[in-house]
C-alpha cells in the first residue's frame, strides 16, 4: 500500500506548487491508473513515492522498499547493447548475472515483440518503441513488489500494444505486485487499472473504480457495454473539475 | 558538378591569380613566389627525404605529446572525479593551468630540458594534458540526472556509479574533443622548434625564413597543413571507433559488470 498524507512539494527554483495538500491511498496487489492534465504533477508524484523527491510538507508511507520505477527518460547506456541494458537494472540490484535470467531477458524481448537483429544494436541505432520496450523488460527484469511506471506505453505500436498490456497485467495480478501507472489514454487507464486516480484543476483528485477488469474480456467487448461508456466520460468530466 | 568539387573553385582562382602575378611582377615573386614554384621544390624535397624527415620528427614529437598527455590528463581528470572531496580544492588549478599559453612556458622548457626532442615533446604534452583532465572532468559532469537517479534507485555502489556512468561519459567527452586536442599538441611541438632546434618544420620555416627563401617557407607550411590533416583524419576515426574503445576500456578495468560478461559467456 501506498499512503500520502497531505504531502506539498514545489521546486527550489519555483515558489508554485506542484503538488498541494494531496492525500491518496492507493492499495496493495492492485493496478492504479493515473490520469490528468499535462503539468498537474503526475510525474512528480510518482518521484515522490519512489523516493527521488522529498516532500515538503506531509508523509509518505510505503508498504516496502523493493519498488522499480520506469521513469520517463529511460536509461539505456550508450555503450551498452540492448540485452545488456536490459539486464542493466538487474545487474545493479545483484552483483551478478546467470545465464536464467538472461534468458528470461530474451523471452521478454520475444514477448514484446522486439526484432532479434536489435539484441546486439546500441541504443542510439533504436527507435523510441523499441527503447521503450526495452525499458519496460528492463523493469520487469528486476522483479519488484511495486512498479511505479510513468508512459510505458508510449510511442509503443498497436500490434506490440495489446500483447504487452496482457502480459503486464497477468504479471501483476499473477503475482500480487502493486502497479502505479501514469497515462494521457483514458481508455488504458480503464482497460488497465482497478483504479483510476484524476488529477484535476487546482489540486483537486477524484477517483473512477471500474467494476470490470475489461483486460480479460475479449476485445470487442470490451467498449460496447453502457457502465464502459458511462465511466468514460466520467473520467472526461472528473479532469475538467 | 558535383557538390563536393564546390570548395575547391576558390583554391584554383587563387592559384591561378597568384601564378599570373608572380610572372608579370618579379618583387611580387620575391615576397610570394609562386605556385609552380612551391609545388616543384616540395615534390623535389619530398622526395629526396629531407622533407620527409622534418615532417617525421615533428609528427613525433606532437603525437608523443598527445599521448603523453591524454593518458596523464585522463588520470588527473579521473582522479578528481573519484576523490570528489579533493576536486574542489584541486580543479581551480587545473583550471587556471589550462588557461596558460603554451608560448609563455617555451623559455622555461629550454632550461629545464633543454633544445632536443624532450622540450618538444614535454611542450606539446602541456598543450594538451590541462585540457584533458579538464574535459575528463567535465565529461564526469554531464551523466544526466536521470541516469544518476536510476543508478540510485536501483541501489548502485559507488564503484558502478563511476565505472559505468561516470567513466563512460568522461571518455566519451575526451574522444570528441581529440580534433581540438589534435591541434594543440601540433602547435605545441611547433612552438618548441620555433624557439630552438636542429629538426622539424619550425626549424625549416625559421632557417628558411633567415634566408628570404619564400618558396621553402610555403613547402613547409603545406607540410604543416598536410601534418595537422592527417592528425585530424585520426582523431575523426578514433570517434568512429568511439564505442568499442570505451567498451574495450571498461571490460579491460571494470570486472564488476556482469551483464556484458553473462552475454559474452555463450
Amino acid at each position: 500500500m501506498i499512503e500520502i498524507v497531505d504531502v506539498f512539494y514545489h521546486y527550489n527554483n519555483d515558489s508554485r506548487d506542484i503538488i498541494s495538500n494531496l492525500s491518496l491511498y492507493i492499495p496493495r496487489e492492485a493496478c492504479t491508473a493515473i490520469i490528468g492534465n499535462s503539468g498537474c504533477g503526475k510525474s512528480t508524484l510518482l518521484n515522490l513515492i519512489s523516493g527521488i523527491l522529498r516532500p515538503n510538507r506531509g508523509k509518505i508511507n510505503v508498504h516496502t522498499n523493493s519498488l522499480a520505477y520506469l521513469m520517463q527518460d529511460i536509461t539505456l547506456l550508450p555503450y551498452k547493447t540492448t540485452i545488456e541494458n536490459v539486464l542493466l537494472a538487474y545487474t545493479l540490484r545483484n552483483k551478478q548475472v546467470d545465464i536464467k535470467i538472461k534468458q528470461k531477458a530474451i523471452s521478454l524481448l520475444n514477448l514484446f515483440q522486439l526484432e532479434e537483429d536489435a539484441y546486439s544494436k546500441f541504443p542510439h541505432e533504436l527507435s523510441g518503441g523499441m527503447r521503450q520496450r526495452i525499458g519496460l523488460a528492463q523493469t520487469l527484469l528486476t522483479d519488484p513488489e511495486i512498479f511505479l511506471l510513468d508512459e510505458p506505453f508510449n510511442a509503443i505500436d498497436v500490434n506490440a500494444l495489446a500483447a504487452i498490456e496482457t502480459y503486464i497485467w497477468n504479471y501483476v495480478k499473477g503475482r500480487k505486485r502493486t502497479m502505479v501507472f501514469i497515462t494521457h489514454n483514458i481508455e488504458q487507464a480503464l482497460l488497465l487499472s482497478d483504479r483510476v486516480i484524476i488529477l484535476g484543476n487546482k489540486y483537486a483528485v477524484h477517483e473512477v473504480i471500474p467494476s470490470n477488469s475489461y483486460i480479460t474480456l475479449p476485445p470487442s467487448e470490451r467498449t460496447n457495454t453502457d457502465e464502459y461508456k458511462t465511466l468514460f466520460f466520467e473520467v472526461i468530466e472528473k479532469m475538467k473539475l | 558538378m558535383k557538390k563536393q568539387l564546390l570548395p575547391f573553385i576558390p583554391l584554383v582562382i587563387i592559384i591561378l591569380v597568384w601564378e599570373m602575378m608572380s610572372y608579370g611582377h618579379k618583387d611580387f615573386s620575391i615576397f610570394f613566389s609562386s605556385p609552380s614554384k612551391i609545388m616543384t621544390l616540395f615534390i623535389q624535397e619530398f622526395f629526396r627525404g629531407d622533407l620527409s624527415f622534418h615532417m617525421i620528427i615533428t609528427a613525433y614529437e606532437a603525437f608523443t605529446g598527445l599521448v603523453l598527455g591524454l593518458v596523464v590528463g585522463c588520470c588527473i581528470g579521473f582522479s578528481l572525479i573519484y576523490f570528489p572531496k579533493y576536486s574542489n580544492i584541486a580543479y581551480p588549478y587545473v583550471l587556471a593551468l589550462s588557461a596558460i599559453p603554451t608560448f609563455a612556458l617555451a623559455p622555461l622548457m629550454i632550461i629545464w630540458f633543454g633544445t632536443g626532442l624532450q622540450m618538444k615533446i614535454v611542450l606539446s604534452f602541456l598543450a594538451t594534458v590541462f585540457t584533458t583532465a579538464f574535459q575528463t572532468y567535465e565529461g564526469a559532469q554531464k551523466v544526466a540526472t536521470s541516469d544518476i537517479q536510476f543508478f540510485n534507485l536501483n541501489h548502485a555502489s559507488n564503484k558502478q556509479r563511476f565505472w559505468m556512468l561516470s567513466f563512460p561519459s568522461s571518455l566519451d567527452w575526451v574522444i570528441q574533443s581529440l580534433k581540438l586536442n589534435a591541434g594543440f599538441c601540433i602547435l605545441g611541438a611547433f612552438i618548441g622548434e620555433f624557439i630552438a632546434s636542429e629538426a622539424g618544420l619550425g626549424y625549416i620555416i625559421l632557417k628558411a625564413s633567415g634566408l628570404y627563401d619564400t618558396t621553402f617557407v610555403f613547402v613547409a607550411i603545406i607540410c604543416i597543413i598536410l601534418l595537422s590533416f592527417v592528425f585530424s583524419l585520426f582523431a575523426t576515426l578514433v570517434n568512429k571507433k568511439k564505442l568499442r574503445i570505451i567498451r574495450f576500456f571498461i571490460h579491460a578495468v571494470f570486472p564488476y559488470d556482469e551483464s556484458s560478461k553473462a552475454v559474452k559467456s555463450d
